[in-house]
C-alpha cells in the first residue's frame, strides 16, 4: 500500500491511495496519510480508485484523518472508489460523514468552496 | 489443497482449509489464501470480495482480542464450497465470545462520534448471508455461509 500526493489548481491536496486497506496496508500508509491530510487547514481529494479492498480498520483510517481535518476547517472528498469499495463505505454509513463523489471537477469546486469559506 | 470427497460426483463440496497463529502479520497469508481459493473456484469478484472482507474481519478479531496469554494459538479456516453456496468456518482456542450476540453499530451522526468500534462486526453481518456461531469445549466455532451471486446481481443480504 502507498500513497502519492500532489497539488491542484486552487491549493487543493489530493492524496492518491493505491493497494489494499487492510491491517497490513493501513499500517503502512495511516501515519504519512495523517500528516498529509490533516495537519493544516485544506481541501483533500482522496483518490480510491486504485483501492482494490478495504476493511474496518481502513475506514477508521479515513474517518480520525477527515475528523482531525474537519476541526482544523477543512474539508475531504472521497474520489471514485471503485464499486465494491464504495459498497463498504455505503455499510459503513462513511459516505454520510465524507463526502463521496465520482466527478472529480465537481468535488474540485466543492473543496474549493468549502475552504474559501 | 481442495479435498473432493469424490471425484465422480459434480456436487461434491470442495473443501480448503487454512491453519494460521495469533498474529497480525498471518492476515496477509489470509488474503492470499482466500484470493488463491476463489481463483480456483472462478467465483466472481464480488464473492470473492466478501469472503476476504468477512474472513479479514473475523480473524483479526481473533487475533487482537480472542488471547489472554501470550501463548502461540492456532485458528483453523476451512472453506466448504458448493455450487450454490460457500460456508466458511473459523475456529480458534481463544476465550468465548459470540460475535453474534455483540450490539447493532449505530451509525455516527457526525465525525467526532465516529471512532467507535465495532464497524468489523457490523460487516460481517452485513456481507454473510448466514453466520452461526456456536462454543464447542474449549472452541470458539463461527460459520458464515455466503449464497453464490452474479456480477449482476451482487447486493448483500442483511441479516
Amino acid at each position: 500500500m502507498h500513497l502519492e500526493t500532489s497539488l491542484l489548481e486552487g491549493g487543493i491536496k489530493q492524496i492518491k491511495l493505491v493497494g489494499r486497506l487492510d491491517v497490513k496496508g493501513a499500517g503502512e500508509i495511516d501515519d504519512a496519510f495523517l500528516i498529509q491530510a490533516a495537519t493544516k487547514k485544506a481541501g483533500v481529494l482522496v483518490d480510491m480508485a486504485e483501492v482494490n479492498f478495504i476493511a474496518s480498520i481502513g475506514v477508521r483510517m479515513l474517518l480520525s484523518s477527515a475528523k482531525a481535518l474537519v476541526r482544523r476547517g477543512g474539508k475531504m472528498i472521497l474520489l471514485n472508489p471503485t464499486p465494491m469499495v464504495n459498497e463498504v463505505l455505503t455499510s459503513s454509513g462513511v459516505d454520510e460523514l465524507i463526502p463521496v463523489s465520482h466527478d472529480f471537477e465537481a468535488a474540485c469546486e466543492d473543496l474549493k468552496a468549502a475552504v474559501s469559506e | 489443497m481442495p479435498i473432493r470427497s469424490s471425484d465422480s460426483a459434480k456436487t461434491d463440496p470442495v473443501i480448503y482449509t487454512l491453519t494460521l497463529q495469533n498474529e497480525l502479520d498471518e492476515l496477509t497469508r489470509l488474503g492470499q489464501w482466500i484470493n488463491g481459493v476463489a481463483e480456483q473456484l472462478s467465483l466472481s469478484d464480488k464473492d470473492t470480495f466478501r469472503l476476504d472482507l468477512t474472513l479479514a474481519e473475523a480473524v483479526a478479531n481473533i487475533i487482537k482480542y480472542a488471547y489472554v496469554d501470550t501463548k502461540s494459538h492456532q485458528i483453523t479456516i476451512t472453506v466448504c464450497h458448493q455450487p450454490a453456496q460457500t460456508s466458511v468456518d473459523i475456529i480458534d482456542d481463544g476465550q468465548p465470545f459470540d460475535p453474534l450476540k455483540h450490539p447493532k453499530v449505530s451509525f455516527p451522526r457526525d465525525l467526532d462520534e465516529a471512532s467507535k468500534g465495532g464497524l468489523g462486526i457490523h460487516l460481517i453481518r452485513t456481507y454473510a448471508d448466514e453466520c452461526f456461531y456456536e462454543r464447542n469445549e474449549n472452541a470458539n466455532i463461527l460459520k458464515m455461509i455466503f449464497y453464490s451471486t452474479d456480477e449482476d446481481n451482487d447486493v448483500p443480504s442483511k441479516i
